[in-house]
């Protein structure tokens, strides 16, 4: 396992130092294995074999702590805090998350954010809804009542029940700190702030068992399967219905977990699950630094980036989600919305608050490629970039690495361009000429040449310094003459749909994908397509695969994946 | 209609601007982006800055000779003195009834004008008086500003970084005042146009150094609270330069206070509108008859004592000399109770949106940041 928090630094108060102690003595026995027959769930009739996907030891995003602090204590408690940037591992900072580290000053901020989420719950005003009984005397300990408020928090916040002497031990604390503060609420906060920063909250730790019905194999159990559910389709901690199908055992059978999954798909939650993964593989993390040169942009302010990305994010979550529409007809479709900084980025009339809006059959904006975010965010500071924006195309969407430019690369043609060099083509021609750059620029420049109808805030435009500007390109043989062919060539485009499944998947399960997967994300393309491309039926396909919940100690033997089927199940 | 320069032609451009011209859409032609200007034959515009039209010379003494002029602390002690007995009925409570209550009667100290011919503003009545003053851009004789004569040496109202109407106040307030100009054929040259004035309910949308506004801002225009700030002017446009007929005015109160202060509003007799005009501003002069008494109020009630003190500004010396350079609308004693005055202005362009119209593009529901609808076409 790559994870490599330390634990030894989880020193800030004793109280940390003995929920760590406690993570460790209960993480460990994720791969004792014991054979089992049977086969998993309906949905894997025709799912080829994998090698699954293994248990992991996860760092809790920012996201996923506050969406889970909204769930145990109300939307309201909402801290303001950002956690340390993670590591982008195979175009997904999600994979990153098992690579993270942890140090003091982290550490210090999860504390004071665990101390002020504990202070503000108690509120006078808060304490009703979070804390489901009155002390027999607000002025001195209750460990009945601090049992039941705290064994409900910790559940949650732990994502599975807190073990009896846990429990004990919490309910001294706040018991202790109730007598010494002469506050029962006060000793409570003590106890709360506890639960909050233990690394039992802050880590998502996965354990597995041995497979009954699989021989060799291995399971998630089933409170990490609930997790792993909950933050990939929710990006929260689960709640209390997934919290108890994994204690009754349901969501380890077949039906059960199909029920578990389709309420879940069901669920408003699943906006801000999906929102997460969009914003992670958008590489939307950018945008809380874009900035842009304000003589050049003077329209672009951080607000606007700031709703650039909520637009997409909404045309996202609008179209996937409540429409249920073809993925692929994002990248053409002119419905949005937009809020009134961004509609005077884009100079258009709109109303207060965010709105759905349609951009007519003639406009140039034609999908998110054309969007303030994707344009904005693959420019420089003062000059669009068709380098950027072609590479980012083709990694973010098509899932194509783009190899980094030579450390020598001289760019002066770039930043000292001639006077008769009016336009970005005409500044990047060169690129296309020079055998060591026409390497690289050859599958990223012809894509973003496309999109230079639009200047590196992303506003249209029809002319640079005086010239007409020249939009037509070609991605991977398709001709196109503006932006509006190269979103058709995308939205075609058998890379688009084949990227996007790879990203669902490892975001799922928390792995990089490799050669081992490749015949089940064959399946899960097929599987795909036969939905017609509609998101919530693949995260169903993902959530209810057994390389979803299965792992096998060894990878699977190359005969064993060829034999497997890739036919699409027809459950 | 705008006319699209030909090298911004595109074919994108060209089929947008003729499906605007076949007046696509019940309501209103959706626009090409990117396209500020008149659109169906209307255009508006969002006030940014106002200020009074202060005419400062190099040098102040030219215009203020003597000095600037007292404050409200220098005012009270040469008004009442430390010696003989004082009693709080017969020094503050007297000073803050003079300010709320102004009469009157002569007070004890000094109060300068502005000396010389010079000063900016609009000639109202078409007349050269004596009073009138010669602009110092054009020369233009008659211009009538006897606002200016009151205040110009007075610190407040001279650098406009503290007087009444400070620029930002304007930006910040939800007094947004926003002129509409209809039956436009040309921004450049027509003899017939309408400019409306409304009070906005929408922010306006700063640059990235937040200390311009942008173009292209949209405003939702209020019909129902703020009705009585719709006033439609008569005008013409003539190289650019848009002039409309007087008629009088209220202006909704600029003020960062006013939502909780209760400002008053400001009546303006015989209004008029000087705006040089293009596609993204308007800027220029607003010229009129400010009634005194709620210049007067408006400034007293948006600015207490103590931010008056920051720029000398006593109240009780400001109303005698307001009333005594009223020129304007008599009352049954013959005391005029109008002051000639001009206004400084910027607007920028904004997309006005009447509350019953449809935005073309919109599809019909607002949503707040968490995701909750509203129904924004029915409102009002």
């Amino acid at each position: 396992m790559t994870f490599n928090v330390r634990l030894d630094l989880l020193r800030g108060s004793a109280i940390g130092l003995l929920a760590a102690l406690a993570l460790a003595s209960c993480s460990g026995p994720a791969t004792n294995g014991q054979a089992a027959a049977s086969k998993s769930v309906a949905a894997v009739a025709a799912e080829p074999v994998s090698s699954g996907a293994e248990p992991r030891l996860r760092l809790i995003t920012r996201d996923q702590y506050l969406n889970t602090l909204a769930y145990v204590f109300g939307a309201d408690v909402r801290p303001d805090v950002e956690f340390a940037p993670l590591e982008r591992v195979d175009g997904l900072l999600r994979l990153g998350t098992s690579r993270a580290g942890v140090n003091d000053t982290q550490l210090e901020l999860y504390q004071k954010t665990a101390q002020n989420v504990a202070a503000s719950v108690i509120e006078p005003q808060r304490r009703n809804f979070v804390i489901s009984c009155k002390p027999k005397n607000e002025k001195a300990a209750d460990r009945a009542c601090a049992e039941q408020v705290l064994s409900r928090i910790g559940r949650l916040m732990f994502r599975q029940p807190l073990p009896k002497d846990k429990l004990a031990t919490l309910v001294e604390h706040a018991s202790a700190s109730a007598d010494k503060l002469e506050d029962f609420y006060a000793g409570l906060a003590v106890a709360i702030e506890e639960i909050l920063v233990s690394p039992k909250a802050m880590l998502i730790a996965e354990t597995a068992e041995p497979d009954p019905k699989k021989p060799g194999s291995m399971r998630l159990d089933a409170y990490s399967l609930a997790s792993r559910l909950s933050y990939y389709l929710w990006d929260a901690a689960p709640d209390e219905a997934l919290l108890k199908a994994a204690e009754t055992g349901e969501i380890m059978t077949d039906r059960g977990r199909a029920k578990i999954v389709d309420m879940m798909i069901a669920s408003p939650r699943l906006k801000d699950g999906m929102r997460a993964f969009f914003d992670d593989m958008f590489d939307f993390e950018k945008m809380n630094t874009l900035s842009k040169d304000a003589l050049v942009y003077p329209a672009f302010t951080g607000l606007t980036a700031e709703d650039a990305r909520e637009q997409t994010l909404r045309t996202v979550v609008d179209h996937l989600i409540t429409k249920k529409g073809d993925y692929r007809d994002l990248y053409t479709s002119r419905t949005t919305f937009l809020s009134p900084p961004l509609a005077a980025l884009y100079q258009l009339p709109t109303v207060k608050g965010w709105t759905e809006y349609q951009f007519p059959e003639n406009s140039p904006r034609s999908g998110l490629l054309t969007h303030i975010s994707f344009l904005s965010a693959h420019s420089h500071p003062g000059r669009s970039s068709p380098t950027l924006r072609g590479k980012a195309l083709r990694e973010l969407l098509l899932c194509q690495p783009v190899p980094r430019p030579p450390a020598n690369v001289d760019f002066s043609a770039l930043e000292n361009p001639k006077a008769e060099q009016k336009t970005q083509r005409d500044r990047v021609t060169f690129h296309l000429e020079n055998p060591v750059c026409a390497g690289c620029h050859r599958i990223t420049d012809p894509i973003g040449l496309a999109m230079e109808n639009f200047d590196g805030s992303g506003r249209y435009r029809t002319t640079e310094r005086g010239a007409t500007i020249d939009a037509s390109g070609n991605l991977d043989g398709k001709q196109f003459t503006n932006v509006v062919g190269l979103a058709a060539a995308l939205h075609d485009h058998p890379g688009l749909t084949s990227c996007l499944v790879k990203r669902a998947y490892a975001y799922g399960t928390g792995s990089q994908t490799t050669n081992d997967d490749a015949e089940m994300l064959k399946f899960l393309n097929a599987r795909f397509g036969a939905a017609g491309y509609r998101v919530p039926d693949l995260l169903r396909t993902i959530a209810l695969s057994s390389s979803f919940a299965e792992f096998k100690l060894e990878a699977p033997a190359k005969d064993e994946a060829k034999t497997a089927s890739a036919v699409p199940a027809t459950e | 209609m705008k006319t699209l320069k030909s090298t911004q032609v595109s074919a994108f451009a060209l089929s947008a601007a003729l499906a605007l011209m076949s007046g696509m859409g019940a309501a209103h032609a959706q626009m090409a982006e990117g396209a500020l200007g008149v659109q169906n034959r209307s255009i508006g515009y969002v006030m940014t800055f106002e200020n009074r039209s202060i005419y400062q010379a190099k040098d102040a003494k030219t215009q203020c000779p003597v000095a600037l002029n007292d404050g409200p602390p220098e005012q009270f002690k040469k008004l009442y003195p430390d010696k003989g007995e004082r009693t709080v009925e017969g020094t503050r409570l007297a000073w803050e009834g003079e300010l709320w209550n102004p009469t009157s009667k002569e007070l004890n100290v000094p109060y300068y004008e502005v000396q010389g011919k010079v000063g900016r503003g609009m000639n109202l009545d078409g007349k050269d008086d004596a009073n009138d003053y010669v602009s110092p851009d054009t020369g233009e004789k008659g211009i009538d500003n006897q606002v200016y004569r009151a205040v110009g040496c007075t610190f407040n109202y001279r650098d406009g970084q503290t007087s009444t109407l400070t620029p930002q106040w304007r930006r910040a307030t939800y007094n947004i005042f926003v002129v509409e100009l209809t039956e436009v054929d040309s921004l450049q040259n027509d003899d017939d146009v309408i400019v409306t004035t409304y009070r906005g309910k929408d922010r306006l949308i700063t640059d990235a150094t937040g200390n311009e506004y942008l173009p292209g801002g949209s405003q939702t225009l209020d019909t129902r609270w703020g009705k009585r700030y719709i006033q439609s002017f008569k005008g013409k446009i003539k190289d650019g330069v848009l002039t409309t007929e007087a008629k009088d005015l209220i202006m909704p109160a600029a003020s960062i206070y006013a939502p909780r202060d209760g400002a008053p509003d400001i009546i303006y007799r015989d209004m008029r509108f000087q705006l040089n005009l293009t596609d993204t501003q308007a800027n220029g002069l607003m010229g009129g008859y400010a009634d005194v008494w709620t210049w007067y109020y408006h400034s007293h009630k948006t600015r207490d004592s103590r931010h008056q003190a920051y720029g000398g500004t006593a109240g009780p010396t400001l109303y005698r000399a307001l009333m005594k350079n009223a020129d304007a609308y008599p009352d049954k004693n013959g005391q005029n109770t109008a002051i000639s005055t001009a206004l400084d202005v910027k607007f920028v362009h904004v997309f006005v949106k009447h509350p019953d119209a449809q935005v073309a593009g919109v599809v019909g529901t607002s949503q707040t940041a968490e995701g909750k609808t509203t129904d924004t076409r029915s409102r009002e």
